[in-house]
């Protein structure tokens, strides 16, 4: 693991994922080994990562059904304008035909509801 | 010889350990003193606002109201000819108007009793909605079923919490738009606040005034801060407040 902050967006239309996260993440958010960012709906997602000045965000997660554009259509748009984000979907329904079209696009990973954190954490530094 | 040697050396360690643990220990309570002086005067702050409010309002402001009413109902005295005189009489009583208002602003910031009143989100809105104004930025409060029930003490320090980090925002972080989340969740109030910023980095900024304020403020509720910002990400910060906790005494 590099020894920079691992920066994360996290979007999802449900407001207590958010919290969750902020409380799961807690310990490492406060030791500077994460930092979260949050967006409620793909669109809010997108608007965020145009405004960062020195891109250096590495991971997203990203919800596949959300009121708007959906999961699916974000992970398209971040993989165009953004190929070296990495991209993981999370989803309460395992629908084969989301992972095939998902997986196609390039997301690295599915992580099922409700998300186990501890194995997220894991998966995440296995990755960074 | 060699046993001289070895107790000599035991001496000089167990020494050396002692003077080691009292420093320690000395180190402990200093800072434990410091922590309970940061709280008195966080409280004291508090009463003393409330105390100078309650006798602005019952001496000032009543003295203020009763002279209105006197210039007001000279204004029927005064000759339509003499033009004078009755121009004088408009800016007194405009002057005495800016003069009500504003001491009514400044109760407003010593005491905030629309937190009493109209609960905590609405006094966030207010507050949010005037600062807003002077500062082009954008605002948004989601609260979901924030209960009334939460002790006041707790209630008027998340306020204060709240304009203190408003108060950073506006000064120092550029930031074009401020969201906020109240929540009540498993007995626990929980306040989220975004800016998004400069960001700033937190190891160089712990010991500001500002920031060691709002934890002094979480700590005598018994709850815990967690700040996460970085240069070019913002300001988040969560905080979370046991709503039964017995230290919700001091305000």
């Amino acid at each position: 693991m590099k020894e920079d902050i691992l920066k994360i967006l996290v979007v999802d239309d449900e407001e207590d994922i958010q919290l969750l996260f902020r409380k799961k993440f807690k310990k490492d958010i406060q030791e500077g080994k994460f930092l979260f960012r949050f967006a409620t709906s793909a669109n809010a997602a997108i608007q965020y990562l145009n405004t960062l000045k020195e891109f250096d965000m590495v991971l997203v997660l990203s919800d596949i059904k959300m009121p708007g554009m959906n999961g699916i259509d974000l992970l398209k748009i971040v993989k165009t304008q953004y190929p070296h984000l990495k991209v993981m979907m999370i989803t309460a329904y395992d629908d084969l035909k989301n992972r095939e079209d998902a997986t196609r696009l390039g997301a690295l990973d599915f992580i099922a509801k409700p998300v186990n954190f501890e194995a997220l954490r894991s998966r995440i530094l296995q990755l960074f | 010889m060699e046993i001289i040697k070895q107790w000599i050396w035991q001496i000089i360690l167990s020494v050396v350990l002692i003077i080691f643990i009292l420093v320690r220990y000395r180190l402990f309570l200093l800072h434990k003193r410091q922590k309970h002086q940061l709280y008195i005067i966080v409280s004291t702050q508090e009463q003393e606002r409330q105390r100078l409010a309650k006798d602005l309002h019952d001496d000032l402001g009543t003295s203020l109201s009763t002279l209105r009413l006197y210039i007001a109902a000279m204004s029927d005295l005064i000759s339509t000819q003499n033009e004078d005189l009755k121009q004088i009489h408009g800016n007194a009583l405009q002057i005495l108007d800016t003069s009500i208002r504003n001491m009514r602003e400044h109760l407003f910031q010593l005491n905030p009793k629309i937190v009493e009143e109209h609960g905590l989100p609405s006094a966030i809105n207010n507050y949010m909605f005037k600062m807003s104004r002077f500062n082009k930025l954008k605002f948004n409060l989601h609260d979901s079923h924030f209960p009334e029930y939460v002790s006041p003490e707790i209630k008027i320090n998340i306020y204060r919490i709240m304009q203190e980090l408003v108060n950073n925002t506006i000064k120092y972080a550029e930031a074009k738009s401020i969201s906020i989340q109240l929540m009540y969740r498993d007995k626990q109030v929980i306040f989220i606040y975004e800016d998004d910023g400069k960001g700033f980095d937190n190891e160089k900024i712990k010991g500001g005034y500002g920031l060691k304020n709002i934890s002094t403020r979480v700590e005598m509720l018994g709850g815990t801060i967690c700040l996460d910002t970085k240069p070019g990400y913002g300001n988040n910060v969560m905080i979370e407040i046991p709503s039964s906790n017995k230290k919700n005494h001091v305000r």
